[in-house]
């Protein structure tokens, strides 16, 4: 269940689903609970690559309003544009917690919305 | 199929410019070029013996690794007219050949629909000027500077692969015609090779004609 939610970028490059069909399979495991950042820091750190995968699924994105996760310098910033163009947007030290904070963001209500 | 093939004998010159990057593309082209006899006579053949035989260009298609079930869906799309990129893209990707794509195409006509189309190239200016990059950094420098750009909203997440790129490459071929410079978000050293951002460049320079001036900005070919 967690691996489904933390390789969705390759599976995104893998098939010819839409994003929201993915998101439609992987969500059976997501009716209740979204994974505790603690968890997905946990899995993030198992393989660095996934760091790359979803930082590029981020830079690969041609639609907003949409959250984003980018590298800045030493930093790693996540963010949102919104519907006016207007980026909020917070920085990190820390690659997995960046990483992790960006997947709950960008998943959580896809995947909880989605089972419900 | 065999009035299918009589037509393709037209379609087929149609998409006679698919070029011989790929060493796949050098068959595809070949193939392409002669579909319409070839699809006719198989259709006579079929028509006579009731069974479906593999195409010449299928066959061609599979000396690259193709399945047989894939050549014959890449042949028979070159044929039809799809999009010289979605081919190529196509091409590249054959995992993504797949029988839903097929019937998908069949139903609708186009890897596209229109809304599609006119989402994607919403944000089009008269500037002169596209900018690409990776998201979010080329919306904000397209806004500030107020040059197009592409953005097809919550649509992105509804699309498959192929009709992403497809997409792309219809609002690609806008700018082009246009004539637009292309500044980039980002220098060309800090592209990420495996990104999208680079597929649009190697879009724009091999499709396209268009050539680095800098390390942040493409010209279109001269004559614009």
């Amino acid at each position: 269940m967690l691996k489904d939610l933390l390789y969705f970028p390759e599976k995104i490059e893998q098939t010819n689903m839409s994003i929201n069909e993915i998101c439609d399979i992987i969500s059976d495991g997501y009716t209740k609970q979204f994974p505790k950042l603690e968890e997905l820091i946990g899995g993030l750190r198992s393989n660095r690559k996934l760091i790359g995968l979803w930082m590029q699924f981020s830079e690969n994105k041609r639609g907003s309003p949409s959250w984003y996760f980018l590298k800045a310098g030493e930093k790693y910033i996540v963010g949102y544009l919104d519907t006016d163009y207007q980026c909020n947007e917070g920085m990190f030290e820390d690659q997995y917690f960046a990483c992790a904070v960006f997947i709950k963001l960008e998943m959580e209500s896809r995947l909880i919305a989605t089972a419900g | 199929m065999f009035v299918d093939g009589a037509f393709s004998i037209v379609s087929g010159a149609a998409v006679g410019g698919f070029t011989c990057e790929t060493g796949i593309g050098c068959l595809a082209a070949a193939g392409i070029l002669s579909y319409g006899a070839d699809t006719a006579g198989h259709g006579i053949v079929a028509l006579w013996t009731g069974e479906q035989q593999t195409t010449f260009g299928a066959q061609l298609l599979m000396k690259t690794g193709l399945s047989q079930a894939q050549a014959e869906i890449l042949y028979g799309l070159g044929a039809a007219g799809v999009e010289l990129a979605t081919l190529k893209y196509l091409v590249k990707s054959p995992a993504l050949l797949t029988d839903d794509l097929l019937r998908s195409y069949k139903a609708e006509g186009s890897f596209l629909p229109s809304k599609i189309k006119d989402l994607s190239v919403l944000h089009i200016t008269n500037s002169g000027e596209t900018v690409l990059g990776h998201f979010p950094g080329y919306i904000n420098k397209a806004n500030l500077k107020g040059a197009s750009f592409f953005d097809i909203g919550d649509a992105w997440n509804d699309l498959t692969p192929v009709q992403r790129w497809a997409a792309n490459t219809h609002f690609l071929d806008a700018i082009a015609s246009k004539g637009d410079i292309v500044k980039l978000s980002l220098t060309k050293g800090e592209i990420n090779p495996n990104s999208y951002l680079a597929k649009e460049i190697e879009y724009l320079t091999g499709q396209k004609g268009y050539k680095w001036v800098n390390q942040w900005s493409l010209r279109p070919p001269s004559g614009y």
